[in-house]
């Protein structure tokens, strides 16, 4: 089975580069995918989906359907890019220059090379003729970068609940360099508030406050980088007769951990400093922003990535590796380094609200992504539509057990 | 009646078209991926629309009037060719997900057959067809009745065409080298996974394949019979998955395991020498001969063997051997047990079948609606 879906997937390479190359020339910025939305949309269209849909946040989502109706895998990428310095860039950015075996432009690695290759993989088990036991859920979503998450939170709220599918597995096209990634640490942006009717005690308060978390960003916590990432000086405003200090505090979160768990440890802290110097209140608030997406939709978002990671033993993670090994192509497990503030992928969401084993396998690089000059390996790309087929087929397809290579 | 015979694959579409009353192909082929453009393009549907432009380029003298496509699945459904309608191609798409590989691109092939030339009648016929019947006894396995029952476990033959007409073949044989009658027989289909029936009259009573084709005598990448304990064994000490265990014992072993190489049964016997290749010649053949008894004792006797497959003419060198060494019915002094080969090419005896059918028709109209 596998040497026909290898021979298949060669067919499909050019294809699959081609439309990589097409997405990354289409600016996708947060917020703005709708030309990204539109190309993926008549892509499938001219595909073997079973059915295309375009939803309301404008996600487009393809379905292969099996002949039960579980279990259900759903292939994710997102559609937006971060928006590019074009300063740090040595060539335009969304220039989808093809050279040496590489794709050159924005989102190449983050994750235009993925979500092509996730679109092909479908496309590969159908013209494999392969059948399916359950369902393959290709989404490919808004509003990742910069809006965490909200594309796939309504995909996974209203969409797929709408066409009766309820995902058992996702796997993310994010770039992990062709390795299984189980999950990442997240980050949360914090504002510690202290306020008081007397000016002076609220600013002796918020300095002493800042001062501790300066300290903190330079301690390393339990885990192996400092909780603390960020704070900035302290902002004053006066409110209905108080003085009120307001310090912005990034905070790194881990898969232990929980925002709320964060934010009473963090408030705890604050106030033990805080009172201290003289008698204020202290609060601790994640700000929220409110988003539109393409379509018009609006959403209020926290600024919060959830930290996530499944269990290194957990079934889909096993059974990604195992079918990845028969398929002749052995990777190995690791966790995402996100070592810079603002990452995250949709695992978050998939994970922690809704329960979605989770891996993430893409064509990228995770050190390109969000960085100039950004690019992504052609090999890889077309590596990923095999292995990602295969993957899925170990998931939902029908097994081919048996069923000997040998003519009869 | 110009029969047009299709043998659908995963990889290629081979063909044969033979004219009314003659024994050989007037034209006969292969499209596979090269004929496609290019590595991994092949699609059953765009094979079939180059079998009919190669047939209308070809000197043969008459167009398809018929068309013949050999299965090598059909379930407990198919134990008759079949005359393709609606329903009989309902009742096969229920039956894909029992033979994932084989049967989804043969549907292809009678979809875009069907498109193509609507008025074309369309026979099928099914290598498992042969072992529907298969004794209670021989069809089972030692299991869990309700885990059989609830997923359809049993034993077929996978090479049924072959063994059906190697049979009939026998027959002839009745009267040659003293032999009064030639109803026991042991049918040994050389193919790339051979396989040994053993069949009273037309009636199978033992194979060595099973549930799936993977059972039986060693391939030439299949390892054929196995100690389940294995399997288990390579899940727990290797931590490997089912799709790492199947491409090992599908893909990997038999043959190819035995060697290190690829290598053919024919090569095995003819061509290749070394320690590994003879080592694999003994296994071969003696799990052959391992078969052979066990198809005499289901018989309780043996009249004939008769060879067929691809490899038919490896009978002059296992013949002999085989036939020697099955101490016939127990006697010493009992002589050798005659042995002859089907010389015949599979497209020849499904147009042999296809015609039949299709002679029958009213009968076989009925039986698949």
């Amino acid at each position: 089975m596998y040497q026909m879906l290898k021979a298949r997937s060669e067919a499909l390479k050019d294809e699959a580069v081609s439309f990589a190359m097409e997405l990354v020339r289409t600016p996708s910025v947060s917020l703005n995918e709708a030309d990204a939305a539109v190309r993926v949309e008549r892509r499938m269209k001219n595909l073997s989906f079973d059915r295309v849909i375009h939803d309301e946040a404008g996600n487009v989502v393809g379905l292969l359907l099996g002949r039960k109706p579980g279990p259900t895998v759903l292939l994710n990428c997102h559609l937006d890019t971060v928006a590019a310095d074009e300063a740090q860039w040595s060539e335009p950015a969304l220039s989808g220059r093809l050279e040496d075996g590489k794709l050159h432009g924005l989102g190449a690695s983050d994750c235009k090379g993925g979500l092509a290759a996730q679109v092909y993989a479908a496309e590969l088990l159908k013209r494999s003729l392969l059948p399916l036991d359950g369902n393959v859920v290709v989404a490919t979503t808004v509003a990742e970068e910069n809006g965490r998450s909200v594309g796939v939170r309504a995909l996974m709220e209203t969409t797929l609940p709408e066409l009766g599918l309820k995902p058992d597995f996702a796997i993310l096209g994010e770039p992990t360099g062709l390795s299984l990634y189980y999950g990442h640490d997240g980050w949360v942006e914090l504002d510690v508030i202290v306020e008081g009717a007397n000016p002076f005690q609220v600013e002796d308060s918020a300095r002493a406050v800042h001062g501790f978390f300066d300290e903190r960003c330079r301690q390393k916590c339990q885990f192996e980088r400092p909780g603390v990432a960020a704070t900035r000086a302290p902002r004053m405003e006066d409110a209905d007769g108080l003085r009120r200090a307001t310090i912005p505090i990034d905070r790194w979160l881990y898969a232990t951990e929980s925002v709320q768990e964060v934010i009473s440890q963090v408030r705890e802290n604050a106030e033990l400093v805080a009172k201290s110097v003289g008698a204020v209140a202290v609060d601790v608030s994640v700000p929220e922003d409110r988003q539109r997406l393409y379509t018009g939709r609006t959403s209020v978002v926290r600024r919060v990535a959830n930290a996530w990671a499944i269990d290194p033993f957990d079934p889909l993670l096993e059974r990604s590796r195992q079918t990845l090994a028969a398929a002749g192509c052995p990777a190995r497990a690791s966790l995402w380094k996100l070592d810079r503030l603002g990452m995250g992928t949709a695992g978050g969401v998939l994970v922690k609200e809704f329960g979605v084993p989770t891996v993430g396998f893409g064509p990228g690089e995770e050190t390109r992504a969000h960085a100039p000059d950004e690019w992504v390996s052609v090999d890889k790309i077309a590596g990923a539509v095999y292995a990602t087929a295969a993957v899925v087929h170990g998931l939902v397809g029908i097994p081919v057990f048996g069923w000997t290579t040998d003519e009869i | 009646m110009n029969i047009l015979v299709l043998r659908p694959s995963w990889k290629a579409l081979d063909y044969a078209l033979f004219d009314a009353g003659r024994r050989r192909p007037a034209l006969v082929g292969k499209i596979n991926e090269r004929d496609c453009g290019r590595h991994g393009a092949f699609a059953p549907s765009d094979a079939f629309r180059r079998v009919l432009e190669a047939c209308r380029k070809s000197h043969a003298p008459g167009a398809p009037e018929l068309v013949g496509i050999r299965l090598t699945f059909g379930g407990e459904e198919f134990t008759e060719p079949a005359l393709v309608t609606n329903a009989v191609l309902e009742r096969l798409r229920g039956l894909a997900h029992q033979a994932p590989l084989h049967l989804p691109p043969a549907l292809a092939l009678i979809e875009r057959c069907r498109e193509s030339l609507p008025e074309m009648p369309i026979i099928l016929v099914f290598e498992t067809a042969f072992f529907v019947k298969l004794p209670l006894r021989e069809r089972g396995y030692g299991m869990d009745a309700g885990v059989v029952q609830e997923l359809g476990i049993r034993r077929y033959g996978y090479h049924g065409i072959f063994h059906e007409t190697a049979c009939k073949l026998a027959s002839r044989l009745v009267g040659v080298r003293g032999t009064s009658s030639c109803r026991r027989v042991l049918s040994i289909c050389l193919e790339p996974r051979p396989e040994i029936a053993a069949v009273i009259g037309r009636r199978p009573v033992m194979v060595t394949s099973g549930a799936t084709p993977l059972e039986g005598l060693p391939g030439q990448t299949a390892c054929g019979e196995l100690d389940p304990g294995i399997v288990l064994h390579l899940a727990r000490k290797l931590g490997w998955g089912p799709e790492q265990i199947n491409q090992c014992l599908t893909g990997e072993s038999g043959l190819a395991g035995l060697t290190g190489h690829r290598i053919t049964l024919d090569g095995l016997f003819h061509d290749e020498w070394g320690p590994a290749i003879e080592l694999a010649r003994q296994v071969m053949r003696y799990r052959m001969l391992l078969a052979c008894g066990a198809g005499v004792a289901a018989m309780g006797w043996v009249d004939a063997i008769v060879f067929s497959g691809r490899y038919f003419d490896l009978g002059e060198v296992l013949g002999p051997w085989l036939a020697g060494r099955l101490a016939v019915n127990g006697r010493s002094e009992a002589p050798e047990i005659p042995w002859t080969s089907l010389h015949e090419p599979l497209d020849r005896l499904i147009a042999d079948q296809v015609a039949a059918a299709f002679a029958g028709r009213a009968v076989l109209t009925a039986v698949t609606e």
